[in-house]
């Protein structure tokens, strides 16, 4: 049903790109995401795949997981062309849209894989410090966005169980296609609701753990920045400053 | 006819869950579902139910209706009250008489319509869950792991509703479960899974009592099993396997005599 959506998951394994500290790797998603933004040349947009396909064979996570994760947004991706069709007029004006599209889902989904929602909380927090500076309240921002992240797992798991139990009612009823829209709307509700009880839950267990955002917190394991750390970086933003060095020029 | 699955073949990717499996439903009896864990029992379910497709091989329902009483009532529930819960599986919305006769058919009043399901003790909680099936009115009802969380007592009640539903009410009933006790105690044929095959198939007292082949394929018998085949082994005499404590205790009574 809706097993197959990955976004938000965290796979563990023991690979070079997982042991990464999570603030590079959200700085290298950054700067990747800003590449493929910036650059406009099919060619390097194919190098820039082949790039993330290596760091996903990198990860030793079954390729498959992450091509899981672009299909999970294929109708996203089929209205992305629609509109990029309707707008634009050549062929090549469709297709780097999506092309981009996908080379952002897919290294987005080698960051949410790789990293830990504990990891990626930390990440994201370093990495918007700077907007202390504009009193943005940085911690909550990231512990909201993290949670949001986690949570979509979380609540299609939810939509799953109400998907089973409406068809343990209807299993035969449930293959005609009226019914199947009619329970649809069934689903949005009771998942909702579900959410929210889950919500409070975790809310819960955070106020019987103490947790006070504006105390001064320490990590359990403190990650440092290693060589490959330093490497990814060095990779990243060389091809960031190439790019709007000759955009520039 | 009845369910039928012919050349089943379950996987997760690359991990095959299933392997070849042909049953057929006994129509009409209570049949039962048993194997150790991982041995593709909730996969073998989730088929029969058609919560998900097998990768290759045939289901055929032919036209029965087929309810799912969930492991943990908890996930079955979707609604914030008891009677919209039961009013959800209702073709004819107002028939509110139904309800209430389902409501009593298993052991509960009016008084729980308005209560919020999460909010029910464990065995209410079942009751409701198994409830809210029966209103769909299905001819297979496929209970899993019912006896999670109950009790001693609770159990027996379960049990008598199984028998009443199977015997008045002519549905055929479907539990999956490990307790091998609970199994023993009530149903008429038993499904044996083990490493993702179906090892063997048969009447209650043919499959359960092979003590061999039950712990040839990691099952602890049941007690009474074990308790006949104990008396029968020290005292060398011949006692048959039953399902009863009583009717073993008049066959002692006999042999002493």
């Amino acid at each position: 049903m809706l097993n197959n959506i990955t976004i938000g998951r965290y796979y563990y394994k023991k690979s070079l790109i997982h042991q990464m500290n999570p603030f590079i790797k959200v700085f290298c998603t950054f700067c990747y995401v800003l590449i493929v933004v910036l650059f406009r040349d099919l060619i390097f947009l194919l190098l820039l795949l082949l790039f993330v396909v290596l760091l996903a064979l990198m990860s030793r996570i079954p390729l498959s997981v992450y091509f899981q994760a672009i299909w999970s947004l294929k109708y996203f991706i089929v209205i992305l062309a629609l509109l990029s069709f309707l707008v634009q007029a050549s062929l090549l004006d469709v297709i780097f849209p999506v092309f981009r599209f996908i080379l952002i889902i897919f290294y987005s989904s080698l960051l949410t894989l790789t990293t830990s929602p504990n990891q990626l909380a930390k990440g994201l927090e370093i990495f918007m410090r700077p907007l202390l500076f504009f009193k943005v309240p940085v911690k909550q921002i990231s512990l909201s966005l993290v949670h949001a992240i986690r949570f979509i797992p979380v609540v299609l798991e939810m939509a799953n169980n109400v998907i089973k139990a409406q068809k343990s009612r209807y299993i035969n009823e449930y293959l005609k296609w009226q019914k199947r829209i009619q329970n649809t709307f069934h689903i949005v509700q009771p998942t909702f609701i579900k959410s929210f009880e889950k919500a409070g839950t975790i809310s819960n267990s955070m106020m019987q753990r103490l947790y006070n955002l504006n105390q001064s917190r320490t990590f359990y394991d403190v990650v440092k920045i290693k060589f490959y750390d330093i490497y990814m970086l060095v990779v990243h933003v060389t091809i960031l400053v190439a790019i709007i060095y000759r955009m520039v020029i | 006819m009845g369910v039928k699955l012919t050349n089943i073949n379950a996987a997760y990717g690359n991990n095959v869950v299933l392997e070849n499996i042909n049953l057929e439903l006994q129509m009409g009896k209570i049949n039962a579902l048993i194997g150790p864990c991982g041995s593709g029992k909730t996969t073998l379910v989730e088929i029969i139910t058609m919560f998900q497709k097998p990768t290759s091989g045939k289901v055929e329902l032919n036209d029965k209706r087929i309810g799912f009483v969930f492991e943990f009532p908890d996930q079955q529930f979707f609604k914030q009250s008891v009677f919209a819960e039961l009013q959800y599986g209702l073709k004819d919305k107002k028939n509110v008489k139904r309800i209430s006769d389902v409501l009593k058919m298993v052991g509960l009043d009016d008084s729980f319509l308005e209560k919020n399901p999460h909010h029910l003790s464990n065995g209410e909680k079942r009751k409701v869950a198994i409830a809210a099936i029966l209103i769909t009115n299905p001819d297979i009802i496929i209970f899993d792991e019912p006896t999670v969380g109950l009790d001693r007592n609770s159990k027996n009640n379960l049990i008598r509703l199984m028998k009443i539903l199977q015997q008045k009410n002519k549905k055929t009933i479907v539990v999956v479960s490990q307790d091998i006790d609970f199994v023993y105690d009530f149903v008429d044929y038993v499904y044996l899974l083990y490493d993702k095959k179906l090892v063997a198939e048969g009447p209650k007292l043919k499959i359960l009592s092979n003590y061999q082949k039950l712990k040839k394929y990691q099952i602890i018998p049941p007690k009474l099993v074990a308790l006949t085949n104990k008396i029968n082994n020290e005292k060398n005499l011949k006692l048959k396997y039953r399902d009863n404590i009583n009717d073993l205790l008049k066959d002692m009574y006999r042999y002493v005599k």
